[in-house]
């Protein structure tokens, strides 16, 4: 398999798997947090630029508050380097 | 039948087992090659690990980095259809949506529409009321002429007889088998990293 494809589906399944109804906690979806940040910052340098450099206060202005002692880092892929994320580890 | 995304299973397994973690986050090529990934030519790739207090979130690369997969020039212009035999075809943003019966008469004008894509190729096959074998060597001709450029054909909701049809030739490994529950959506940005 194509890893860009397999990359993109999994991006869109972790996406939908949270798209769980929005709660005072939790403002925005999965889907709603893919195409309000993640396309975005695909297709706006600027607002790109902004998550990366002030991610918490970025997200804000977007109606998404983090809980407390919860950082979020945004690491962009360019063209020659593609990140990717593996959860804590939970034990075997 | 339906084909998982084999990278869930990476990382799944990695939560788990630390020493599958270990060779991952120092070989993460080698341990995608294993299993049966293809690497993009020329591009590093480098495993994060999130922690209870840092999450790390991939911005897939910028469009200015990637105008092949965002202008869609890889594919006929959404909205062109073609009838050949008992099928009819239609491009729109996501790719090329069947209609009908891919059979001997139909399978060579669907080659032909197929042949017009360059880059990765989404079928929807939702709507396929029969395949023939033709249909299948059709498919995989596809499969292998986009391979050759590091692109892929994936095939959307197809039905449960034709998914058979690709199992009982031992052809389905070949292809990625998408369905509405997998939250698929291709959203014109197919190939986004």
């Amino acid at each position: 398999m194509n890893l860009i494809s397999a990359l993109d589906s999994f991006l869109h399944q972790a996406y939908g798997a949270f798209a769980a109804p929005p709660s005072p906690d939790q403002p925005v979806s999965g889907a709603a947090f893919y195409k309000n940040i993640i396309l975005k910052a695909v297709q706006d340098p600027a607002f790109r630029a902004q998550l990366i450099s002030n991610p918490a206060v970025t997200l804000k202005e977007h109606g998404i508050v983090l809980p407390e002692g919860v950082n979020v880092t945004f690491v962009e892929n360019t063209k020659d380097t593609i990140h990717i994320v593996i959860p804590p580890f939970v034990g075997e | 039948m339906k084909k998982k995304n084999p990278l869930r299973d990476i990382i799944v397994r990695s939560c788990s087992d630390k020493a599958f973690r270990q060779e991952f986050l120092q070989n993460p090529a080698g341990v995608l090659q294993r299993m049966g990934f293809h690497l993009p030519e020329g591009k590093k790739i480098k495993v994060l690990e999130s922690t209870d207090e840092m999450t790390y979130v991939v911005i897939p690369s910028s469009m200015e980095d990637q105008p092949a997969n965002w202008e869609q020039q890889e594919r006929p212009a959404p909205g062109e259809k073609r009838q050949v035999a008992g099928l009819a075809m239609e491009w729109d943003e996501n790719g090329l949506t069947l209609n009908g019966r891919i059979d001997s008469a139909s399978a060579k004008g669907l080659k032909d529409e197929m042949d017009r894509a360059t880059g990765n190729l989404l079928v929807d096959m939702s709507a396929v009321t029969f395949m023939s074998s033709a249909g299948i060597s059709v498919f995989v001709a596809t499969q292998k002429r986009l391979a050759q450029r590091g692109k892929e054909l994936s095939l959307y909701n197809a039905t449960p007889a034709v998914q058979n049809l690709f199992a009982l030739t031992g052809l389905d490994s070949m292809f990625y088998f998408i369905s509405d529950s997998d939250m698929y959506v291709p959203y014109g940005g197919f190939g986004m990293f």
